[in-house]
């Protein structure tokens, strides 16, 4: 990708194709054979694609009832401010579904996913869940 | 289980690469105005009254 792109910079140039930055003392050229990136004199640089290859399999959604049920699972992610959308959105669930269970569970960490018992406790004590808050 | 992620609007490209890299292309998603971690109080809760009907669609047959 960047291979084909090359990066940009003040001084960018092109090089047999590819766009690479501007430094007139340093030797660049493109590598033969198909190879994304370019070299220098001293080191070859190769630019690799980072993208995953692999095609995974496909899960669907979930059935969904005709109408809420509950209880539902308020799933806060632990950034900021989630916690006043999440208490404001639970407020509002239970005025409009009186007769529905809200129950609220919050990830020790936004930086990683949530952990085994926390999915585990979600899945036996809920039938719905609503995961926020991300920006 | 039916559930629904909620983010910000800088998140919709994103949440459709990652969806589509994890094979879970249809997964249930509302987006909400960005940005979130510089609104006060009263823009926050307006922000979920504002999204609750979509999210709880986004849980029942109608919404799919």
């Amino acid at each position: 990708m960047m291979g084909d792109r090359g990066r940009t910079g003040s001084a960018a140039r092109t090089v047999s194709g590819h766009t690479i930055p501007g430094n007139p003392g340093c030797q660049r050229r493109a590598l033969p054979c198909g190879a994304r990136g370019v070299t220098t004199s001293a080191m070859p640089t190769r630019l690799l694609d980072p993208t995953d290859e692999r095609v995974p399999l496909e899960r669907a959604r979930a059935p969904r009832p005709r109408e809420l049920q509950g209880p539902i699972g308020l799933l806060d992610i632990a950034k900021p401010r989630g916690d006043v959308f999440l208490a404001r959105l639970e407020e509002r669930l239970r005025e409009r579904f009186p007769s529905i269970e809200v129950l609220r569970f919050r990830k020790p960490t936004f930086t990683k996913p949530a952990p085994e018992d926390l999915r585990l406790e979600i899945a036996r004590s809920c039938a719905a869940v609503i995961e926020a808050l991300a920006d | 289980m039916p559930a629904v992620f909620v983010a910000s609007s800088v998140f919709v490209d994103a949440a459709e690469i990652q969806s589509r890299a994890l094979g879970f292309p249809s997964v249930a998603r509302v987006f909400v105005p960005h940005p979130i971690q510089d609104a006060n109080d009263d823009e926050m809760r307006a922000r979920a009254d504002a999204a609750l009907d979509a999210i709880v669609a986004a849980l029942v047959r109608d919404g799919d």
